[in-house]
């Protein structure tokens, strides 16, 4: 909202600087976010949150200026502008020779129109409006037209009251009708499109079509034009959620929709109107020759109680009676005793729609002492133990993110919206992907079904930008195809150099990729999760698996196909892993009991043997785990190898360092050999190995 | 008895010799030191050949001493030995060279800067609760005194997910525009005393540019018990302020429109680039809006089925993004979700 001061001043005096002003604006609410300097002052810019309607307008703003000056607003005279007409002033034309048909006004929607005020002025005479006029209109952002059009456009800036001027002479039988438009009704409005209406919105007719839609904007077919001799000028209260309804449906914002939407001042309806019509006569010569008020006249506001007592331990600050009625009176509030000793009753200012309940005159009494002079306390509330399960989650899922970077990955941030083209690029079906109703853009318009597209951007980015190595996890929502329920997943992608150095170093490959899986899940849930072959839609045949957690999914990874790869334009091999948040806490063991270390040495053996190309890793070891039992410490592969001159064809070499152990005493080593033989043998026997 | 000639030359040997043979650098140095104390010309031979014309007494005491000599500078030279040999052997490392080659890795600015805000809070009392980010409108408006068709729901343009709603007297589904609807969720479930800290990610549909972003997080905090007052609001976000951007910042509470609380307020802190005199950081004003705030409307405790004569309590929300921008200078939203190393790297 644009307001001169030197409009402003009419109404209340003011003795600040501009900034000094807007200061003073700002700190009570209405922020004032810029000073512009214009012909005839300076024009303050306000933001107006939407719960203080009453300030888009002059008066309205004038009236919290005195609130917070300590001054009386001096209201418009209905007698005329008191500056002036251009030197001359217009004199009232000849009547119309056509004939009359007295103005009649109906409202058959009291919902949608509570008052319509209408007011006949005849003998207009169309021209410019006086520069002072212009002037204030343009600094408010208003282009001016013709002193009619400008009169309403004045008076709406002045009250917050929308009006609008109609060519009496273009509606049919002067006949005002306010009612639901009629299926198949069009109207062309003042935006010079034709709008189709809607049973739904509430228009103003004539006797025969709708001239305006109500509270929006007027039609084309009776606007004031030059040739305009008699005016119909209407002001009346439309409601505000029909208003917005129409006004949204339509694609339309008006200054007048956008007061209505908000709310205007009950009272204001009439005396904009007479406000309105004391300018058009003395500055378009018109005479009124007819007033038709129909609606229900405004009734008495509600009282509001407050308990000083309530307002002092609300604001953490002794309120007493005293303060609430000069504070509020400011306001322009009437204050009575209430029922009880200290109670107050409160009745607000008819502008002042915001002010319903008692808190919201605390927080006028608290704006207008000056939220900065108010106390700042620490709370003092007794210690409660709380639940500590949801804390707990969230301290979980960031142990999550720490391990993870500390594991060497960095963690990336990446959009949860995603394109069309970006899932079918990673092999997820658009067509079942949960998308938005009303995307911003195609770019993102699904909700990720996998964190693997925001990884993929994020990859290329970086390989783009010469990255040797890229190493990157994320943790976020994903939503499934075609629901609404978010899951908490981890993802990971490696890329080119994991580790690089003059010393040595290591590139990223499907074991990096797992050793970082086990190790995260080795310190969150000390488990041991089960990876067996499986494809995935991004995987490249053969190189993906499932990850189980106590048996249950959790989880895929493996090496990134390369048809994906080249539809994200990235020509190094990549990996990713992608595991459910809830499956890796879930699986977490508390208060696990934990065994001392012997004390008795172990002895250590190694083994080698060659087994057949198709037997897994697994299954062999799985042969000396149980074969073993509790006598082996630790078993650990230490190499394996698939060619050279003592691996035969289709066969291939594994070898284990074994630790034997028992808790109770020394192990001897010819015990040992005998459990080393066992096993040799077991995997002889199981696995069809061969002792190298 | 005067000590003997003899004596009295070999002692400042012992001195000489530990010396020289420790400040010598090379194994041929050693040799030379070798020669000059135990060699066939040195005064340690001359005192031997001369032991026979000694008389019996002195020449037992000298000869002792002597060989004490001896012995001595033998084992001196050894160790020198072994030490210049091991030297040059391995010669001195370059500390300089830089070590093995371990993946660095890091979070995200964002994640810090969730933490740093948290742990203001967290030893104050407030828990970490999370809540939904696929939301219905109920929780994202209508519960918190956002009514439909009000104006007021202007500024939370949001994403619908074109999905039926799973609870149709709820509203529609959405993407939650802010992380208020937990303050909902979670006094549903909870009895007041409450205090908790929500991070979260939301979304509004803003079209991409340096300062705004469709994705971004917040962090909202929620207190309810039966005394907490607008006073203790200021006093609570006054200490977070000044722990996260240092004891001397200058901050002020002014009134603003939330429809969830009431009073409402902003929270400013005074521009960090110009101290207050106004720049192109803070727009001329001095000020930087770093936070809303505001004692919880009684028609959100109505909606959670909190008796609003009985319970009072504050609300707040921060933007995590504006925090992190103006902490470490960055100008661009948008460098949070490219995830190039070379800006993460610097956190």
């Amino acid at each position: 909202m644009k307001v001169p001061l030197e409009w402003l001043k009419e109404y209340v005096a003011i003795r600040l600087s501009p900034e000094a002003l807007a200061d003073r604006l700002t700190m009570t609410g209405l922020e004032v976010t810029g000073i512009a300097r214009m012909e005839g002052g300076s024009v303050l810019d306000i933001e107006v949150t939407p719960n203080r309607a009453d300030c888009l307008s002059i008066l309205g703003v004038a009236r919290e200026v005195a609130a917070i000056t300590g001054q009386r607003v001096k209201l418009p005279s209905v007698q005329g502008s008191g500056l002036g007409v251009r030197g001359k002033s217009r004199k009232p034309r000849t009547p119309n020779p056509k004939p009359r048909t007295p103005l009649t006004i109906q409202i058959e929607d009291r919902k949608g129109c509570s008052r319509y005020i209408g007011r006949l002025i005849d003998g207009v005479r169309l021209g410019p409006s006086p520069g002072w006029m212009q002037r204030r209109l343009a600094a408010c952002g208003i282009r001016p037209i013709n002193n009619v059009v400008d009169i309403t456009n004045y008076v709406l800036l002045e009250y917050g009251q929308p009006l609008h001027a109609f060519d009496a002479d273009a509606l049919v039988e002067c006949a005002i009708r306010v009612r639901r438009a009629k299926p198949g009704e069009r109207l062309k409005a003042l935006d010079g499109q034709e709008h189709r209406l809607a049973p739904e919105q509430l228009v103003i007719a004539d006797a025969s079509r709708p001239v305006a839609i109500a509270g929006v904007i007027g039609g084309e077919d009776s606007a004031v034009t030059e040739r305009t001799t008699r005016v119909l000028l209407e002001s009346a209260l439309f409601d505000p959620i029909l208003v917005r309804r129409t006004a949204r449906s339509l694609g339309l914002g008006t200054e007048s929709s956008y007061r209505f939407e908000r709310g205007v001042d009950p009272v204001g309806v009439a005396s904009a109107s007479a406000r309105a019509a004391a300018l058009l006569h003395e500055l378009a010569g018109g005479t009124e020759t007819a007033v038709v008020d129909v609606g229900t006249t405004p009734s008495a506001r509600a009282a509001i109680p407050i308990e000083p007592a309530r307002a002092s331990r609300w604001l953490g600050r002794r309120v007493d009676p005293g303060e609430i009625r000069t504070t509020l009176a400011r306001l322009g509030c009437r204050v009575a005793s209430g029922g009880a000793e200290t109670a107050l009753r409160v009745i607000p200012p008819s502008s002042r729609l915001d002010l319903v309940r008692d808190v919201d005159l605390y927080e006028e009494i608290a704006r207008m002492a000056g939220y900065d002079r108010l106390p700042a306390t620490l709370p003092t509330v007794p210690i409660t133990v709380t639940a500590g399960d949801e804390a707990a989650a969230y301290r979980r899922s960031q142990s999550v993110r720490c391990l993870a970077a500390s594991l060497g990955l960095t963690e990336a941030i990446t959009w949860s919206l995603v394109s069309e083209t970006a899932l079918a690029h990673c092999g997820f079906s658009p067509s079942t992907a949960t998308r938005l109703a009303n995307p911003l853009s195609q770019d993102h318009a699904f909700l990720r079904p996998s964190l693997l597209p925001g990884l993929l951007q994020a990859l290329r980015r970086n390989l783009s930008h010469g990255a040797a190595g890229v190493s990157l996890y994320e943790i976020g929502n994903v939503t499934p195809a075609g629901t609404h329920e978010e899951r908490a997943h981890l993802g990971i992608v490696v890329c080119g150099w994991w580790a690089r150095g003059w010393r040595k170093g290591e590139r990223s490959d499907f074991w990096v990729l797992k050793g970082l899986v086990q190790a995260l899940l080795e310190r969150l849930c000390r488990s041991t999760a089960g990876w067996r072959n499986a494809e995935a839609v991004w995987a490249q045949a053969g190189q993906g698996a499932a990850i189980e957690l106590a048996g249950r999914p959790a989880g895929a990874a493996g090496q990134i196909a390369r048809t994906v790869l080249q539809a994200w334009d990235i020509d190094e091999e990549a990996w990713f892993a992608e595991l459910s948040l809830a499956a890796l806490l879930g699986a977490r063991r508390t208060a696990t009991p934990v065994a001392a270390p012997g004390t008795f040495p172990p002895v250590k053996r190694d083994l080698s043997i060659l087994v057949d190309e198709q037997r897994t890793f697994e299954s062999v070891a799985d042969v000396i785990r149980e074969t073993a039992g509790v006598s082996a410490a630790r078993i650990e592969l230490i190499d394996r190898f698939t060619k050279g001159a003592q691996v035969p064809p289709g066969r291939y070499s594994l070898t284990f360092s074994i630790e034997y152990r028992d808790p109770d005493r020394t192990l001897t080593a010819a015990e040992a050999d005998a459990l080393h033989q066992r096993i040799k043998q077991a995997l002889v026997d199981q696995c069809g190995a061969t002792p190298r | 008895m005067a000590e003997s000639a003899p004596l009295h030359e070999l002692e400042p040997l012992f001195a000489e010799a530990a010396t020289s043979i420790a400040a010598s650098g090379s194994l041929e140095a050693l040799e030379r030191l070798r020669v000059k104390f135990l060699g066939r010309s040195s005064r340690l031979a001359d005192i031997m050949r001369g032991l026979g014309g000694l008389p019996a007494e002195e020449r037992s005491a000298v000869g002792k001493r002597a060989n004490a000599f001896k012995s001595t500078v033998e084992t001196q030279l050894a160790s020198r030995r072994a030490a210049l040999a091991a030297a040059e052997a391995a010669p001195t490392l370059d500390v300089t060279l830089p070590g093995s080659a371990i993946p660095q890795g890091r979070l995200h600015p964002i994640t810090r800067t969730i933490d740093e805000i948290l742990a203001v809070f967290t030893p104050m009392g407030f828990e970490i609760v999370e809540g939904p980010e696929v939301e219905l409108e109920y929780y994202n408006f209508d519960a918190l005194n956002i009514p439909r068709e009000h104006p007021s729901r202007e500024s939370f343009d949001t994403f619908f997910v074109d999905l039926p709603s799973p609870e149709p007297k709820k509203g529609r589904v959405l993407l939650r525009s802010h992380t208020s609807p937990v303050q909902i969720r979670v006094m549903e479930r909870r009895k007041p005393p409450l205090r908790i800290v929500v991070p979260g990610k939301v979304h509004r549909p803003d079209p991409l540019d340096p300062s705004h972003s469709f994705m971004f997080h917040q962090v909202e905090g929620l207190m309810v018990d039966d005394r907490t007052s607008f006073a203790d609001l200021k006093g609570v976000l006054d200490a977070f302020l000044k722990a996260l951007f240092g004891p001397e910042t200058k901050i002020r509470f002014r009134p603003h429109f939330f429809p969830f609380t009431e009073p409402s307020a902003e929270v400013d802190i005074a521009c960090r680039s110009c101290g207050g005199t106004g720049c192109s950081t803070c727009g001329r004003k001095g000020w930087l809006e770093i936070m809303g705030c505001g004692m919880v409307h009684p028609n959100v405790f109505k909606a959670v089925g909190y008796d609003p004569a009985r319970v009072q309590g504050f609300a707040f929300g921060m933007g995590v993004e504006r925090i992190a921008m103006l902490k470490h200078g960055v100008t661009d939203i948008r460098l949070f979700f490219e995830n190039d190393l070379r800006f993460l790297e610097q956190f």
